[in-house]
Order: structure tokens, then sequence, then C-alpha cells
């Protein structure tokens, strides 16, 4: 019977391939655990989703926040109250990011092989890095015509608007939320108010978000991920001497 | 010498695999109480939500009736005081009192308020039963299914026959608020 196989720069031997097989299924036994965690976790959050009222006129949204209403998922249109910008830019916008770039030299050491010779030379090339960076944002917000805090929200992802250079080594780049958008959000009614920084789903029914949220895709990303770890251990330890297991 | 070395790799190699079978086939148990747990939770939420409904809706009821009640004598009361003979200083202290007594007259905000507990609490509800025939759609979904079918036999789980709610309203319903 065969007792190792050869794959160049390691060979791997019969006993390792043993060792190898208690290993994934001891992985695969704390997988299982750390699934079914997971998974418990995922039933009551999904119970705690469909409960969920779900809202789509001020009145109902108002009388929620009255009478500590629960979780809910709210349909209606997010405004600024009061807008920003910066001269340079113009516009009428809820939040806006502006970027510090600058224009900066590296140097890297590249190995390459002439005629079967390695030979080392330092190159030398150019990036756009961050420096810094300063926002601003409105101070009111209004969600399905209720006035709040803008920190009551979490904002949309933001959309890069302009670029504008001001010397050939230094540019600035412009992030904003636009002054409006219609979703849905996830929140809390309670004490006559909305929970601190609820998400936001924008371009997203109440249907479209509760699907997503339901969606499950935590235990999947869990089992890729441990896949990984189970492949990464079994290669790591195959690669070892391993000495002990001959000896 | 060497020989004792594999024999432990190989019972190690052994256990590991039992012990993975044997957590494997455990999960599916565990994930099938945890469904059940939901389902139960569910059903007893709806029951909760029920007595909520009726205990609130009823006495809100009741409210408003009895606003609507003041309200109604309250303006008799300052048509009478008009109508009174022509006594403008009657009718004036009449109005005086009630505009006292009843700064506001606000049945017909009593009454918005009304059903909008209405459309929330019924809103409440629909949300609970239909939390409630998701949990039963998943859990049968999972128990019939291959391979948790196949595991939860070995571990002699006994499968729980649920039926979804039809949707009927009950006959403790809230209805005929005002009794008129």
């Amino acid at each position: 019977m065969k007792r190792s196989w050869d794959f160049g720069s390691f060979e791997i031997t019969l006993r390792e391939v043993i060792a190898s097989i208690s290993i994934v299924a001891i992985m695969l036994t704390i997988g299982f655990v750390i699934a079914g965690k997971i998974e418990a976790n995922q039933i009551d959050k999904n119970a705690e989703y469909y409960k969920a009222v779900h809202i789509t006129d001020t009145v109902m949204f108002q009388y929620g926040m009255d009478t500590n209403l629960g979780n809910a998922f709210v349909y209606g249109n997010l405004q600024a109250v009061d807008t920003v910008t910066y001269p340079e830019i113009g516009g009428n916008y809820m939040y806006v990011k502006k970027v510090k770039e600058r224009y900066t030299m590296h140097t890297r050491t590249v190995t390459t092989t002439v005629n079967g010779k390695p030979q080392t030379r330092t190159e030398v090339y150019w990036t756009w890095d961050r420096v810094g960076s300063e926002e601003i944002h409105s101070d009111r917000i209004k969600f399905l015509n209720i006035e709040m805090e803008y920190n009551k929200i979490q904002m949309p992802s933001t959309n890069h608007i302009e670029t504008i250079k001001e010397s050939s080594h230094v540019r600035y780049k412009y992030y904003v939320c636009y002054p409006e958008y219609t979703g849905t959000l996830y929140t809390q009614l309670h004490e006559n108010q909305i929970s601190e920084s609820s998400p936001f789903y924008p371009n997203q029914t109440i249907e479209e978000t509760l699907e997503q949220k339901t969606s499950g895709i935590g235990l999947y990303i869990f089992w890729i991920l441990w896949m990984v770890l189970i492949v990464a251990a079994v290669i790591g330890f195959c690669y070892l001497d391993n000495r002990w297991l001959v000896n | 010498m060497k020989s004792w070395k594999v024999v432990v790799i190989g019972v190690v190699a052994v256990i590991s695999v039992a012990l993975m079978i044997i957590f494997g086939i455990q999960n599916a148990q565990n994930k099938a109480i945890t469904m059940e747990e939901a389902v139960a939770a569910a059903d007893s939420d709806i029951k909760v939500q029920e007595k909520r409904r009726v205990d609130l809706v009823y006495n809100l009821a009741d409210c408003v009736k009895q606003y609507d009640k003041h309200e109604s004598e309250t303006l008799k009361a300052i048509v009478e005081g008009r109508g009174s003979t022509g006594d403008i200083e009657n009718a004036t202290t009449a109005i005086t009192a009630v505009a006292e007594a009843y700064p506001e007259l606000k049945s017909n905000e009593n009454y918005k308020q009304l059903m909008t507990e209405l459309a929330t609490t019924e809103n409440l509800m629909a949300q609970y039963r239909e939390n409630y025939n998701k949990q039963i759609t998943a859990y049968n979904r999972y128990v019939r299914s291959f391979p948790a079918r196949i595991y939860l036999s070995w571990t002699g789980y006994e499968t729980v026959i649920y039926q979804r709610l039809d949707f009927g309203a009950p006959v403790d319903a809230p209805q005929n608020l005002f009794g008129e």
C-alpha cells in the first residue's frame, strides 16, 4: 500500500492523511455547534422581523411612537430639513464628505530573473493617497413627514459626485447623500421617538427589506469561512514536517 | 514501536469522525426543537395580542362613548342656553361654564385615535399571525426534508403536527363597539 505522496516541495504521508481526517472531523464538530447557535439566533431574529408592524402613513407612525408600539418597518420619504454643501460644489445635500488626497511617490523592490539569475531593482510609482477628510450634515431630517435629529437614521451609502484639483499634487473628492430618498426604515418605536441609528434601506419596499433581513445569509457566510479555515488548517498541517507522526 | 502510533492516530480519527456524526445528527434535532419553540412562542404571542386587543379596544371605545356623551350634553347645554327666552346673561353663563369644563370639543379627535388604534392593532395581529404561519412553514419544511428527516428518525424525534391559521375572525374579535 502506498504510504506517501510527493508534491515536489512537500510530501504527504498516510499518517498525515489519517491525522487530517481527525482535524476535519473535529473542525466540523465545532462548526456544527457554532452553526447551531447562529441558527437559533437567526430563528429568534426572524420572529422579531416577522412580528414588526408595517407602517406606511404618518398618523400611524406618530401613533406608534406615542404608544411604544415596538419594532416596525416604516416605508416613506427621508428628507433633509436643512441642506448642506461646500461652495465649490454647490447644490443641496443631506451629507457631504470632503476627502483630501495627495499624489505621493512610493518605492518598491522588484526581483526578476534574467538569464537564470535573480536581479533586484527599486521601482518608483505614484498613487493618490488619502491624507484627511472632513464632513458636514443636516441638523434635522424628516422621515414620513415627522421631524427628528440627523443621527436617528443611518444614512444610505454615499455617492461620489466630484473631484476638484487644488494643484498637481493635491485634490479633493466629494461624496454626498442626496437631500431626499424613498425607502424602508427598520426601527423600534418607543418613548415618542425612534431608536438611535435606525437602519434605512433606500429604494426598497417593506417586503424587499423583510426578505433581505430574513435571508439567513449569515449562516452561509459562516460555513464558507469555516470551510476555508478547515482547508487552510489541513494544508498547513500537511505542510509541516510532522516527524513526530513517523518517529 | 512505530505501529502503536498508527493505532493511536487511527483510533483518534475514528473517535473524531464518530463525534462529528453524533454532533451533526444532534444538531438536526436541536434545530427542530428550536423551531418547535419558535412556533410555540408565536402561538403565545398571538394570544397575548388578542387579549391586548380585547382589553384595549373595548376600553378605548368606552372612553370615546363617554366623551361623546359629555360633548353631546355640552352642545345641548349651549343650545338650551341660547334658546332660554333670550336671556343673554344665562346663555353666556352656560357657555362660559361649558368652556371652562370642556376647554376643547374633540369627539372627532377621539374617533380618529380609535380608528388609528384599530388599524394599528389589526396590523399588529396580522403580522403576529403571519409570523406563526411562517414559523410553521419553516418547521414543516425542515422536518420533512432530506437529510434532516432521516437524522431526526434516528434520534427518535417525534414530529409535531401543526395547522396553519385560517383567517376566519374569532368570535371574541371586537365588533359592534358602540352597541347601538
